[in-house]
């Protein structure tokens, strides 16, 4: 007698686990957090930095990715962004266009970009930055995540401003003196990112050769500060 | 016990079977070994000409034609996944070579019908086309205009090959040197031809357009290029006394572009000193450079007491280095002309963290010799770097630079000599010397090649008469 009723406890049992498995939670495993420098991940550096001088372009769309902590799922999963107008200065419409108010990390993607469309047709950024603030919001499907990565700037402006990742290369100390030199003999201006300067590694070098000897050639010139620019660069 | 019983029945039985008598067929024949000859070691045939060749063939027990079977076939060296391809059956090879343009392996067989055995020799197979290895002859023609005429390895001539392979265009005028760029494995062969109105850059298989030599530049470079020189992982050009450099160690980038000039006040004389190490000279400091590569031209230290290195005060005419052998023809503010030897080095120094290029004066002698002032043109091959051939009017003579003495026979042509050039790739013992009426019109010049001895006579091989311009330069296109 003892037996058949464990038998139908154990019968009961697995009639239990048969029962459809609502997923109630499961869409928020998951969250969001920029990562400005899309090649070094324990770079936490928040901020782009972007100058049309020398550009010959208005416009220029900077890409913000955005990672996922957790898992990547079979559907796609809605990324909510907003503006900060507290650290904001931008206009938009003048400085930049819209953002939408949502963006979409694809199924089975571990991170996505946010593309921000900057303009540089304003005469005032000839003599002041301006800054765009984004911030990553809660979604229905996403939480946010480290975060001291929820926020992303993008600074702009006409001016020439020292490419961040200047002293990894040889081009001595920065001047815009120098800059702009480089600008007026070779007609190009710095690429906005490291990857760019690394992808035409050769290219630059050679620029940087080329600049160096014009300074050598036409020794002393004076930057912006009154200080001799000495040549740096001895292929 | 029993099992020991059974064994030794076993071994009683085996040693039974060994003493049975054999009675295999040890009737053999003997084989009837064959000698195969006529084949040369290698052989160089234009595509579509016929190559022939007649083969002789002796057996220990005599041989009869018509107990063997031949067959002739040929596989390329550089592909590895190509057939091989079937030439003939007959015993003599006399057909018309159709095979793509490439280096084979030929091999004859001659396999005995009833035996199955065979015998078969081989050679190396190179075939060509009319712009297959050779070399280039860049000339002067009318109005300053170039003409490029080439010869290839088994001696046929194109001429107006520039022009021909590009619509009747001209090559540009004022020709001023053909150079062969980007010779390491893995790096684009093409060649230069540089003019004072342009530098193209060709394909070597047909001399079509590549690139302008500006497409090689990231900053294009002033001037016309006036020397060229590689140590198999840098490449040189000498654009207006300054050197720029490129890239070319083997499977490094296919096109790698030149960098922009190598930093410095110097001024270089039209020549690569190219050994061991690539030495530059300063036409101005009169001076000796190397580059290592980097943090600019490093005045070469001197030694030795024959002349200064650092300061010769003397123009160079002529330069050539041979691994460490540096030699020079030179000439002072007095227009007295000199033969300077010495040795390159450029040794790294650990301690100092450099390289110590080093030129080690061997010997300066005055150039008295018969000629030598009046000289237009020098060579100096590989063979022996202490022989230098000069030309004057239509002669060539030879000096040694040991000891100015002439040696050899001095050659006279019928024709003023304008150019004359060591095949340094290949055959450093052929000399290519280029003669014309002076006249600077199309097929005024004729070109002959010469073979050195090692007495330093030189012997006349070939003769390619009015196939050009007034030659400013040779290159080889291996």
């Amino acid at each position: 007698m003892k037996k058949i009723f464990y038998g139908i406890l154990f019968f009961c049992g697995l009639l239990t686990g048969c029962q459809e498995n609502e997923m109630t939670g499961f869409e928020k495993d998951g969250a969001v957090y920029f990562q400005i420098d899309a090649n070094y991940w324990t770079n936490t550096g928040d901020s782009v930095v972007y100058s049309f001088a020398g550009k010959g372009v208005t416009e220029y769309t900077v890409n913000l990715q955005v990672d996922l902590m957790g898992e990547a799922v079979d559907w796609d999963r809605e990324v909510r962004v907003s503006i900060d107008p507290e650290l904001t200065t931008a206009e938009e419409g003048t400085h930049y266009r819209a953002l939408e108010a949502s963006y979409v990390l694809p199924a089975g993607a571990y991170n996505m970009q946010i593309p921000v469309t900057i303009l540089g047709t304003d005469p005032r950024m000839e003599n002041q930055a301006f800054q765009l603030a984004i911030r990553l919001e809660p979604s229905d499907d996403l939480e946010l995540g480290l975060s001291y990565r929820t926020l992303a700037r993008i600074q702009f402006s006409s001016m020439l401003t020292m490419p961040y990742y200047w002293d990894e290369f040889y081009w001595g100390p920065y001047s815009k003196v120098k800059h702009e030199k480089l600008i007026e003999l070779l007609g190009v201006d710095f690429p906005a990112t490291e990857d760019e300067y690394y992808n035409d590694y050769n290219l630059w070098e050679t620029y940087c050769n080329y600049l160096s000897q014009w300074f050598a050639e036409n020794y002393p010139v004076e930057d912006e500060n009154g200080n001799v620019i000495d040549p740096w660069y001895v292929n | 016990m029993r099992r020991i019983s059974i064994l030794w029945g076993v071994l009683l039985l085996l040693t039974a079977v060994a003493c049975t008598e054999d009675k295999g067929n040890y009737d053999y024949v003997p084989l009837n070994e064959l000698t195969l000859e006529g084949m040369l070691g290698e052989y160089e045939v234009e595509q579509d000409s016929t190559l022939a060749i007649t083969m002789t063939i002796t057996g220990k027990e005599g041989f009869s034609e018509s107990d063997y079977d031949f067959v002739w076939y040929a596989w390329s060296e550089t592909d590895e996944d190509a057939i091989p391809d079937t030439l003939s059956y007959e015993k003599d090879l006399n057909v018309t070579i159709s095979l793509p343009i490439d280096s084979y392996t030929l091999r004859f067989m001659a396999t005995e019908k009833e035996t199955g055995v065979y015998y078969s020799v081989y050679a190396d197979l190179s075939v060509i086309n009319s712009f297959s290895k050779g070399v280039v002859a860049l000339s002067r023609i009318e109005g300053g205009d170039s003409d490029v005429t080439f010869i290839n390895s088994v001696n046929t001539v194109t001429k107006h090959a520039y022009k021909s392979a590009n619509g009747g265009v001209s090559a540009g005028k004022q020709p001023r040197g053909v150079y062969y760029l980007g010779g390491s494995e893995g790096t684009k062969n093409v060649l230069l031809i540089a003019t004072e109105e342009k530098q193209m850059t060709v394909e070597p298989i047909d001399f079509t357009d590549y690139r302008s030599l500006a497409g090689w530049f990231y900053i294009e470079p002033e001037g016309t290029v006036e020397a060229m020189g590689t140590d198999g992982w840098d490449e040189y050009l000498i654009i207006d006394g300054k050197a720029y450099n490129r890239v070319v160690y083997p499977n490094a980038n296919p096109t790698g572009m030149f960098d922009y000039k190598i930093a410095g006040e110097y001024d270089l004389a039209p020549f690569v000193l190219e050994g061991s190490s690539i030495f530059f000279y300063d036409q101005v400091k009169h001076c000796f450079y190397f580059y290592p590569g980097w943090e600019g031209m490093i005045v070469a230290s001197s030694a030795g007491s024959a002349f200064n290195a650092a300061n010769t005060g003397m123009d160079m005419l002529y330069g050539q280095t041979f691994d460490e052998d540096m030699r020079a023809v030179m000439v002072d503010d007095a227009g007295k002309r000199y033969m300077i030897s010495g040795l390159q080095t450029a040794e790294y120094d650990l301690d100092l963290s450099g390289y110590q290029p080093l030129i080690n004066a061997q010997r300066k002698l005055e150039m008295t010799q018969e000629g030598a002032a009046e000289a237009t043109c020098w060579a100096i091959s590989s063979k022996d770097p202490d022989f230098l051939y000069y030309a004057y009017g239509n002669k060539i003579a030879c000096v040694s630079m040991i000891n100015g003495i002439q040696l050899g026979n001095v050659i006279t042509l019928d024709q003023p000599i304008d150019r004359i050039e060591f095949n340094e790739v290949d055959n450093p013992e052929l000399l290519y010397v280029a003669v014309s009426d002076g006249s600077e019109t199309t097929d005024s010049g004729s070109i002959y090649f010469f073979e050195m001895a090692s007495d330093g006579s030189l012997t006349e091989k070939a003769r390619f008469e009015n196939v050009c311009g007034k030659v400013v330069d040779f290159e080889y296109k291996p």
